[in-house]
């Protein structure tokens, strides 16, 4: 089954992440690619930086560059598994989120894990 | 899924950590591939009764680790006194048995398949046999070569490296380690190169090759994981296997970049290529493996050849001609100068580099000449270079290919 598992940060300790990270995470996309459970994966840029949210609300379609008010939380990355049930994809995530703890302390966040619809039987 | 299968998935994920963790009790590959058989043995009569365990990967190793012990117990004492010494460790084998090494086994298996005093060929061998857990007759039928030979080959490295007490010596560290790493990265290099243009044979290319290789590189990139080098590596294997989709069309004729259909490129190899190299660049990587998985990216994001930056990889390819000294990367740096400004500019680095003893023989050489002198309309002498590249070529597919373009120059 394939899930999209998208990283929501709460809580950034310092600007830039220590390279500690970069190994711990780098070690795991590395094992998840050697055991072929990684389809895709990819980091997004902050949208204060680059990007828009488009609303339809009362019948009008607006896009809005930024400021945007809804800083406190982001979408940093996400990646696609493809394992066999829910479980396994979570226990990717807590392998993922448990890297940040060692690689990166006092980082707070969470991972929504979503399951794609499979393809549509006629 | 059946007992067979289940006992194949397992060997093939699991023999590097099993095999590291026997070498490191037994300290020799022969006596730990040996304990690893006889393990699937024994999960080959045993799950079809009780059924495959919950986790086959865990029952191995269990299973293999206990009869490594009972071997050393049957009276092994000398050749694990003589390793503890060697190796210079404490430990018992009882502590070695909890602990958790399994990075270092495995990296230490890694090490021992790429040693020195084994030819680039045998470490190929070695290490799909040992690292990606394949059999000789998969290694035979990837190599075109017979099982017997492969077989003859892994014994005689495996007395090779007895005879050099290899299994015996200490962890590398400092520059012999990041030598040793070095070695092991061109190793795999060389594997994903002869599976994507097949050096010899009727194929263009093997893609099971190259897609071990893309596992051993990640493989890799797991146990080193703070080594940007080897994130670069997997980074530039996965960006080169994106295109294997589009290497060859439905006759399996090699189609060569200018008129790769793009849509059919790997887009998720693509995506984990990115992040592989960008994880490589934020670790403070800039060696070799960088520059190429950069010079790859380049390739991946453009939507054509003439909308390519042939400027930025000119540029990369200059700086990889002044880290590896290679005239093979000056070749490839004069394809790119030809497309950034021009061909008159690539025919001069290539006239150069036609002195060069390294690339005697070496068939891309009049290849990418002919292509320069066809861009400047000189079809009679490009003819002559594709005709001259085709005799150099060891390849059929590819043989054929630079024969059909000296024909059609001549137009035949």
């Amino acid at each position: 089954m394939k899930f999209i598992c998208m990283i929501h940060e709460t809580h950034r300790p310092t600007p830039e992440p220590p390279p500690e990270l970069f190994a711990a995470i780098g070690g795991l996309q590395a094992e998840n690619t050697a055991d072929g459970s990684i389809v895709e994966v990819g980091g997004l840029r902050p949208v204060q930086e680059i990007g828009a949210i488009v609303t339809l609300t009362g019948g009008s379609v607006s896009t809005t560059d930024g400021p945007f008010v809804e800083s406190k939380e982001l979408v940093g990355g996400y990646a696609v598994y493809d394992v066999p049930d829910a479980a396994a994809a979570a226990e990717k995530c807590a392998k993922f989120l448990a890297a940040h703890k060692e690689g990166w302390p006092g980082w707070e966040g969470w991972i929504e894990v979503r399951a794609y619809y499979e393809a549509p039987a006629p | 899924m059946d007992a067979a299968d289940a006992v194949e998935e397992a060997w093939r994920s699991e023999s590097p950590r099993l095999l590291g963790a026997l070498l490191r009790i037994t300290r020799d590959l022969d006596r730990a591939e040996d304990v690893a058989q006889e393990a699937l043995a024994q999960a080959l009569a045993q799950w079809p009764a009780t059924g495959v365990p919950d986790n086959p990967a865990a029952w191995l190793m269990t299973t293999a680790r206990r009869r490594a012990m009972d071997l050393f117990r049957a009276g092994e004492r000398q050749q694990r006194a003589y390793a503890e010494v060697a190796a210079g460790v404490e430990e018992t084998v009882e502590d070695s048995y909890d602990v958790d090494h399994v990075e270092d086994d495995v990296l230490r298996l890694m090490f021992l398949c790429c040693h020195p005093s084994l030819s680039d060929d045998t470490r190929t061998v070695l290490t799909l046999r040992m690292v990606a857990g394949l059999s000789s007759r998969e290694i035979a039928r990837a190599y075109l070569t017979s099982e017997a030979t492969v077989a003859t080959r892994i014994s005689r490295a495996k007395r090779t490296l007895a005879s050099a007490r290899a299994a015996l010596e200490e962890e590398p560290v400092g520059t012999e380690r990041a030598e040793r790493l070095a070695s092991v990265m061109a190793v795999v290099y060389l594997l994903f190169n002869e599976g994507y243009a097949a050096t010899a044979g009727e194929d263009w290319m093997r893609p099971a090759l190259c897609a071990e290789a893309v596992r051993v590189a990640a493989i890799l990139a797991t146990v080193a994981p703070d080594e940007p080098e080897a994130h670069a590596l997997l980074a530039l294997l996965e960006l080169q296997s994106s295109r294997l989709p589009a290497r060859v069309d439905d006759a399996g004729e090699p189609v060569l970049l200018d008129d790769q259909d793009r849509t059919r490129w790997d887009t998720a190899a693509i995506s984990r290529g990115y992040a592989a190299l960008r994880l490589a660049v934020d670790l403070g990587g800039d060696g070799p493996y960088v520059v190429q998985a950069a010079i790859a990216v380049e390739h991946a994001r453009a939507p054509s050849v003439a909308e390519t930056d042939w400027v930025r990889i000119a540029a990369l390819y200059a700086r990889l001609a002044r880290a590896t000294n290679s005239v093979v990367i000056e070749l490839n740096r004069a394809v790119a100068l030809g497309m950034a400004y021009g061909a008159e500019t690539g025919l001069r680095v290539v006239d150069e580099l036609a002195a060069a003893p390294a690339l005697a023989g070496y068939h891309l050489l009049p290849a990418v000449r002919g292509d320069l002198l066809a861009r400047l309309g000189r079809d009679d002498e490009a003819a002559m270079e594709f005709v001259r590249a085709a005799e150099l070529a060891t390849n059929d597919r590819e043989r054929t290919l630079l024969l059909g373009r000296a024909d059609r120059l001549r137009g035949c």
